[in-house]
């Protein structure tokens, strides 16, 4: 997929993540207006009920708004954008799957940098994040970091010793990293792309 | 605080009615618009002390009437409603002398205050007490 595709596919879901937070805007001045002219009274049911939606249109747009972001990082994939944007997304593409298969995935990023060629760098990210979270049982932790020149990614299984890890490192410069074996407590890293 | 006029202006009808009405219910005489051009007709005629206007609308945007109203209108305030889930925009429309800016969908209790300090920064401006 060229950049010009990725732009496209960015304009799209903006477009799709804008109507969705109309629609969820909506339905909540709707439940506000209702709030306003019934108001729940004594039966904790009915305040239980408006507090569970709000709650929930809290967290859909809390969704919508990640995608929304996730959506404008195609607007010109060229331009550099900071490294927590871009790993912040990769980990977004892997959310969802990561917390069905209960892996717990975080980044510890000590100093931001601008990533110039900042959308093939996050596709390449994202593929390895995947292989990593598919590969790891339940209950491992998946920890992104950076040493300045490389995107680190290490994987932990739990319950095994310092020295019983492989620490496998892949460099990078053939693959996305997938025969690293993670759980294993493999670790692979992707080269940060040099101005 | 006695009753005053704004002017809410978004191309979703259904949200912009809603919120009016829940306004009008908190004694702020809410009149709507579904675009720019009669945003600009409201404006004039009704001479509101805050418009609340959504930034991204087919046809004239809200970057641009906001503008048009800062010309015109210096007595009018106007709050920014952004759907993005960035501030960039906003910010933008800052440096274009919107009077402040939220991240949509904004909360009633959230907007309020705000519309009120613009109601307020309004009337001062044209020599009248504050709301």
């Amino acid at each position: 997929m060229n950049s010009v595709d990725l732009t496209a596919v960015g304009h799209g879901l903006a477009g799709l993540t804008h109507d969705m937070k109309n629609v969820l805007a909506i339905i909540g001045e709707s439940i506000g207006l209702v709030n306003d002219l019934v108001p729940a009274g004594p039966d904790e049911r009915i305040a239980s009920a408006f507090e569970r939606i709000s709650r929930q249109l809290d967290r859909a747009d809390g969704m919508v708004t990640r995608w929304n972001r996730f959506a404008h990082t195609f607007d010109d994939p060229e331009v550099p954008q900071p490294l927590s944007h871009l790993v912040d997304q990769a980990l977004l593409l892997v959310d969802r799957r990561a917390r069905s298969r209960a892996v717990e995935v975080d980044a510890v990023l000590e100093n931001d940098l601008e990533v110039p060629g900042a959308v093939a760098f996050l596709l390449r990210l994202a593929v390895l994040l995947e292989s990593a979270v598919d590969s790891l049982p339940a209950g491992s932790r998946l920890r992104v970091t950076s040493d300045g020149t490389r995107v680190i990614v290490t994987g932990d299984p739990g319950g095994m010793t310092a020295t019983a890890r492989s620490a496998e490192l892949l460099t990078d410069t053939e693959g996305p990293g997938r025969q690293v074996d993670f759980s294993r407590g493999g670790i692979a890293a992707i080269r940060l792309p040099r101005p | 605080m006695e009753e005053w006029t704004a002017l809410l202006v978004d191309d979703e009808e259904e949200f912009v009615s809603t919120l009016a009405e829940r306004l009008r219910l908190r004694d702020i005489n809410a009149l709507v618009a579904t675009n720019g051009e009669h945003a600009l007709e409201l404006v004039e005629a009704e001479r509101p002390l805050v418009v609340v206007l959504d930034i991204m609308m087919p046809g004239m945007g809200g970057l641009d009437i906001l503008q048009i109203i800062r010309q015109r209108h210096p007595g009018v305030e106007v709050i920014l409603l952004t759907g993005r889930g960035s501030t960039k925009e906003g910010l933008q429309g800052m440096s274009l002398g919107a009077f402040d800016f939220l991240l949509k969908p904004a909360k009633i209790e959230e907007l309020i205050p705000r519309m009120e300090a613009a109601a307020d920064q309004a009337a001062r401006s044209r020599g009248d007490s504050p709301k």
